[in-house]
């Protein structure tokens, strides 16, 4: 380890006293001496002691390092050498165990570009130096030997001789301070290996893969366009690509199936004769299926609750589906319990009729005749009071007495004939004809079995118990 | 306004007048001795049309008019008084020579000083980038005539004899008294020990390299650090030569280094050298032991101070931040590699603001722990941006002033001064400076509408004539930081969408360097970095953010889920037609309509429109908010093509959004484990090529050599993916992978003679490379492979919505 004694005019610092075993000299701040111009070279010179000297070695190919005026490339340092690295002039002094350099810079008002890049043996042509001319003219000769010879050698550069082995020893040991002294950080083995290029044109500017800008916006376009012409087409070609599901057959039908007609024309499968542009739906609904045989209206009572055709006829349910068969589900949306719905009538909260609070509960899928109200039973205008009745008397009565009169026959549920055992044979089954649900009920189940629909119809003067739709 | 005096014969006049200066008019057998300095300095000078100089004007104010305020940056120039007299004032709540002016102060303290013909000011802000400290004006009742001189003049200036050394001891002049300044403040001390301690003390300014002391040395001085750090080594080696075998110690500015000497003798225990640029106050010890006051106060001051060492990463840490000099960084942007997407918007985001990008993603890259408590690492990435330094070194050698310290304090280039020259290019020691055309640059990049494929590159900059220097200026000037703004804010972190590009102040986001800091640091004149990040950040803000989504998320899923599951999809909460088909359908249209706010968001980079992190949080809570309402009104049942084929282009942007997630959260961990330091994937294919082209040139060179089966065993095409679950697992570094696989082909490697195994090794270790750098592709190219199909599937799904709810309106409206 040597010690460097560093006094530095150019710039506001106090004498620096660094111990290295060899002093890097270079514009790069890693360097021990840094030098920060243009014209120095990222790490420009070294000295070294070897045995009592003190050796200059340059290392820099592109700049040259001058030793009273000569380029060197690697030579003993006697007292009073001057160097000069750049437009630094180093001037060189031995102290006790240690070499100091007296550090003082030429400086040019105009910027370097304005300068050559490399530094001639005239050190005169440039602007003013510091240091007296006279004096740097004493020092231009050969310097006094120390320890080491000086000469020229083929290529006109001071050199000094060393022993083989010791100038390889030194190639290395140069090598790896200049490797340490150039980064600020550790290049790793996964970086590429780049040219660097040259001069001023290192510092120009270099775009990066990041500033590589997908158009996003263009995605979005494309997208909608293609979208959008694909649905064009599908609204000339493919209508039912909008569809939420088949149409049923009695609308896919090309010709009227029901005799007698409930509609005025087949609608042949086809979307615009519900789904106009102009006017609602419903009143395409009503303005199809008005026939004689057919009023599509809606009860008043309804009506005034705000329910028109949609709210319990559906479609697009699949071919199998039978708009016109509502499931119980439709009607017992409102008409339950706890519903919350109030009648528009009354006034009263609906309440699920026939298997609820009143009228017919079902037990073990039959009906069972709990017994019915005085208020009931004065609504449909039955003589006398319930309670006069046995219950076989009440249920007979309410089918057949008072407003059901002349509407039912016996025949209606006696079906298997009304002599002996033939009076209550199927009888039970008979009612579930007009009164029985399945527990899962659906609209596509057969038309035999009833719903609130097989009795209660919404369409045609007729609101009250009315058997229609009924297939023979 | 003062008055310009263009006379060139006056300048030249107040030059010689001055005495200071006047060595510059000097003449010497007929012509003057600084010819070119002095045609530069006072006539300017054109040289192939660039305009260098001058740097003098001769000005007189007005009688009362101010001719520098207290307070303000922008020490560029210092002024020479030359006729008349100027007033110094000083503004009320001033520490006088610490230079921290009041900026509040209205009510100045009375006229402090006068100065006279001849006398100099405002230099110390030029010198130590200081805050101007003290307003001087011209007197009330008669104006004044000053030579105000530029920064470039300082270094022509130097030259002349007497000037440069009575301009360093005027800055150690007012380093000495600003430090003890700052040592009456913190011990405290009585205004006499003050003055006792200014006169026994020395100033001293000292650059990287220098030996403090050594171990053994006896101990003479005390040494209390102003700025810059010292470094104890108990070898006495060269520190990075290999032979400090202990952690590196560091003691930081407003630290005292050798209190133990001070009662009795002692001897330094270790070697204390300088990582940096310091500057110091030496107390001699013998003088210091004849003022017992003194002596007791700084003893008892500084005596318990006995800093234990760090745990390695923590010391480790602080070496790298130290030694790379990012640790003196005013305004530090820097990259957490583990949020980090490598997505490149932040260079993207500068590109727009500026016309060129000044960040580019390559630097300086450190590891060190979270936080002094955590075990956890953070891979941090310093990329070539300017840090604004205390004492740049690029404004030193400008021959314009072009590049000068601007108002708020940040360094900033004045592109119609500036001729190009790239000096400051050339002496940044971070390469944070960049040339571009003069000429305005090409506007910012638009691909156009309907370009599906992506934009070429902005060109390189090829010419070296007629450019201009560019760096990072914290977007001064912009859109973005009207003046006045009460916290800045910076393009790059407005839009990094995860949060992990910051602009910080290294004393603050860095613990371990906070803790090296003594009693006497104080922050007064540090430049000021709006907008920095303590360690915590915005982490409330995040979580809060995170918070607040996931509230969300819950409450609606459970609203919305309870309310189907009571009355089924189709029925209403109330009464009315707006059942839970229509609800969860508006839910998730305004979800999409708040989602689809991100990429508007994401395209605007000149002006602030909130912070891109907090967009991108809420773009992904809003999407899953909106996928589970629309996931709910879909229902069981298929509604037909089109509201099927919505469904699921919907589940596909859902499940590519959720894929990205997880890819950001997972990926850079990968990442930042195995790549040892951050690297562009343009870099990283270009060392695949050159790894490929290695191994095949090795491979055809000396194929008789190699066993063949060998050979394939080593450079089977996917041994990355094999091989990348365990390097992970293990942490493994490069260097450690190499050195499994010899292991492994051990037999192979030994066998054969020196230059075979020679040949072999330098394949296995290109072959290990090559595969690490296969993986590390990969794992950058996972981290965009989802976004092209969420974007196209999201194009998709809006056109189809579009389609949908037209639909819908016209079957509820006929």
């Amino acid at each position: 380890m040597s010690r460097f004694e560093l006094r530095r005019k150019d710039l506001n610092l106090d004498p620096l006293t660094i111990e290295t075993e060899g002093l890097t000299i270079g514009r790069l701040l890693g360097n021990d001496l840094s030098l920060n111009h243009p014209m120095v070279s990222r790490t420009h010179a070294g000295i070294r002691q070897i045995e009592r000297d003190f050796w200059i070695f340059n290392l820099s190919e592109a700049n040259g390092t001058l030793l009273n005026g000569h380029l060197v490339d690697q030579a003993p340092l006697a007292e009073g050498d001057l160097l000069q690295i750049g437009p630094f002039f180093l001037q060189v002094r031995y102290g006790q165990d240690s070499l100091s350099l007296d550090i003082e810079m030429t400086v040019n008002p105009l910027p370097t570009s304005s300068l050559t890049a490399a530094p001639t043996a005239d050190t005169t042509d440039q602007s003013t130096v510091v240091l007296d001319p006279a004096q740097l003219m004493k020092m231009q000769r050969a310097g006094k030997d120390g320890g080491g010879t000086r000469q020229l050698s083929p290529t006109s550069m001071l050199t000094g001789l060393l022993a083989p082995a010791d100038a390889q020893a030194l190639k290395i040991f140069w090598e790896k301070r200049k490797r340490e002294a150039g980064k600020l950080s550790v290049p790793s083995p996964l970086r590429p290996r780049q040219a660097q290029r040259a001069g001023k044109a290192q510092f120009n500017w270099l775009p990066t893969r990041d500033l590589e800008q997908s158009s996003l916006a263009s995605l979005f376009i494309w997208g909608g366009i293609v979208v959008g012409l694909l649905a064009l087409m599908a609204l000339f070609f493919r209508t039912s690509a909008y569809s939420p599901g088949d149409l049923s057959l009695a609308h896919a039908r090309r010709e009227i199936g029901v005799s007698p007609a409930v509609a005025t024309h087949p609608n042949a499968g086809s979307c615009t004769t519900c789904h106009t542009t102009t006017g609602r739906i419903e009143s395409n609904c009503a303005a199809c299926h008005t026939t004689p045989a057919f009023d599509s209206s809606v009860s008043a009572v309804h009506q005034q609750a705000g329910i028109g055709c949609l709210q319990c006829h559906g479609e697009h349910q699949g071919g199998d589906f039978r708009p016109a068969l509502l499931a119980n589900a439709a009607c017992t949306r409102c008409h339950r319990d706890g519903g919350g719905v109030v009648s528009a009538r009354s006034g009263a909260e609906l309440r699920s009729p026939h298997g609820g609070s009143f009228g017919y509960p079902i037990e073990r899928g039959l009906w069972v005749w709990k017994g019915i109200s005085a208020k009931e039973w004065q609504r449909r205008e039955l003589p006398g009071d319930p309670l006069q009745f046995t219950s076989k008397e009440q249920f007979h009565l309410v089918h057949l007495a008072g407003r059901q009169q002349g509407r039912s026959r016996c025949t209606d549920c006696h079906v298997a004939g009304l002599v002996g055992e033939a009076l209550t044979r199927d009888t039970a089954r008979s009612c579930a004809a007009c009164h029985g649900v399945a527990p899962d009920d659906s609209a596509k189940e057969e038309a035999e079995v009833p719903r609130c629909i097989s009795c209660h119809s919404q369409h045609g003067e007729d609101k009250q118990l009315r058997a229609s739709l009924r297939r023979p | 306004m003062p008055k310009e005096i263009t006379r060139h014969r006056d300048l030249l006049d107040a030059i010689s007048g001055i005495g200071a200066l006047r060595a510059l008019t000097a003449e010497r057998d007929g012509h003057y001795e600084y010819e070119l300095d002095l045609e530069v300095v006072v006539y300017g000078r054109n040289y192939h049309g660039k305009q260098v100089g001058p740097y003098v004007r001769l000005l007189e104010y007005a009688p009362g008019e101010e001719i520098v305020r207290a307070g303000d940056w922008g020490g560029n120039e210092f002024y020479f008084v030359v006729a008349g007299r100027a007033e110094v004032l000083i503004a009320a709540g001033d520490d006088g020579a610490a230079g921290v002016a009041g900026v509040a102060g209205t009510t100045d303290r009375p006229v402090v000083r006068e100065l006279g013909a001849g006398m100099q000011f405002g230099e110390m802000s030029v010198l130590a980038g200081n805050r101007r400290a003290a307003t001087v004006r011209a007197p009330a009742g008669a104006p004044v005539t000053v030579l105000e001189v530029r920064r470039p003049a300082l270094r022509l200036l130097r030259k002349l004899p007497g000037f440069s050394e009575s301009l360093d001891s005027a800055y150690r002049h007012y380093g000495l008294s600003a430090t003890v300044n700052d040592v009456g403040v913190s011990v405290p001390l009585s205004p006499e020990l003050q003055a006792r301690l200014e006169k026994i003390s020395r100033f001293r300014v000292l650059a990287r390299g220098h030996v403090l002391f050594r171990a053994g040395d006896p101990v003479k001085s005390l040494y209390l650090l102003r700025s810059g750090w010292v470094r104890l080594t108990s070898v006495s080696g060269v520190p990075g030569e290999g032979g400090a075998e202990e952690a590196p110690f560091f003691v930081g500015r407003g630290s005292c280094l050798g209190t133990e000497g001070i009662m009795q003798d002692s001897f330094w225990d270790r070697q204390g050298s300088l990582p940096g640029r310091t500057e110091l106050l030496e107390i001699p010890i013998a003088r210091l032991r004849q003022l017992p006051d003194l002596r007791e106060a700084l003893r008892s001051a500084f005596g318990g101070e006995q800093r234990q060492p760090e745990p390695l990463p923590v010391a480790r840490a602080q070496e790298a931040l130290i030694e790379t000099g990012l640790a003196d960084g005013n305004n530090l942007l820097v990259m957490d590699m583990d949020l980090c997407v490598r997505c490149g918007n932040c260079s993207l985001a500068c590109h727009q603001m500026h016309g060129h990008s000044r960040l580019q993603r390559r630097g300086i890259s450190i590891e060190r722990p979270r936080s002094l408590t955590q075990v956890a690492r953070q891979s941090l990435l310093a990329p070539s941006v300017c840090l604004h330094c205390q004492d740049p070194e690029c404004l030193t050698g400008c021959p314009t002033g072009a590049i000068s310290r601007q108002q708020d304090g940040q360094v900033d280039i004045d592109p119609q001064s500036c001729i190009g020259c790239a000096d400051c290019a050339t002496q940044c020691p971070y390469n944070a400076i960049s040339m571009t055309p003069r000429r305005s640059s090409d506007g910012p990049l638009d691909p156009g509408l309907f370009n599906l494929f992506s934009t070429t590159l902005p060109p390189a900059v090829e010419q070296t004539e007629d450019l201009v220097a560019v760096k990072c200026n914290l977007c001064s000037g912009t859109p973005l930081n009207p003046p006045g703004v009460a916290k800045r804010a910076y393009s790059c972190e407005e839009n990094c969408p995860t949060g992990a590009l910051r602009r910080v102040e290294p004393r603050h986001y860095f613990e371990e360097l906070q803790r090296l800091e003594g009693r006497v640091a104080r922050d007064g004149n540090r430049v000021i970095v709006h907008g920095s990040t303590p360690p915590a950040g915005d982490k409330r803000e995040v979580r809060l953010t995170h918070l607040i989504g996931l509230a969300l998320t819950l409450l609606t899923t459970a609203l919305i889920g309870q309310g189907i599951w009571r009355s089924g999809l189709d029925a209403s909460p109330g009464s009315g037609w707006l059942d839970w088909r229509w609800i969860t359908g508006l839910i998730g249209l305004g979800g999409i309509a708040g989602v689809m706010a991100y990429p508007v968001r994401r395209r605007i980079y000149t002006k602030r429109r909130g912070p891109l992190r907090y967009w991108l949080l809420a773009h992904s809570y809003l999407g899953v908010i909106g996928g589970i309402a629309l996931l709910l009104h879909g229902g069981v049942r298929s509604g037909g093509l089109l509201t099927t084929a919505l469904m699921i282009t919907f589940d596909l942007v859902i499940l590519t959004g959720l894929l990205g997630i997880l890819l950001y959260v997972v990926v850079p961990r990968l990442l930042t484990r195995i790549e040892e330091q951050p690297l562009l994937l343009e870099d990283l294919l270009a060392r695949r090529d050159e790894l490929s082209a290695q191994i095949a040139a090795d491979l055809a060179g000396s194929s008789p050599e190699l066993p063949a089966n060998g050979v394939r065993l080593i450079l089977g095409p996917l041994r990355w993916l094999s091989d990348l679950p365990g390097i992970l697992r293990r942490r493994e570094s490069l260097e450690q992978s190499i050195v499994r696989e010899e292991h492994l082909h051990l037999a192979m490697v030994s066998a054969g003679d020196g230059a075979s195994r020679q040949a072999f090794q330098r394949l296995i270790r290109s072959a290990v490379t090559l595969r690490r750098v296969d993986a590390l592709i990969a794992l950058h190219r996972a981290l965009r492979l989802w976004l092209a199909p969420h974007v196209i599937f999201t194009s998709i799904m809006l056109a189809l919505m579009v389609i949908h709810i037209l639909q819908v309106i016209y079957f509820e409206t006929r």
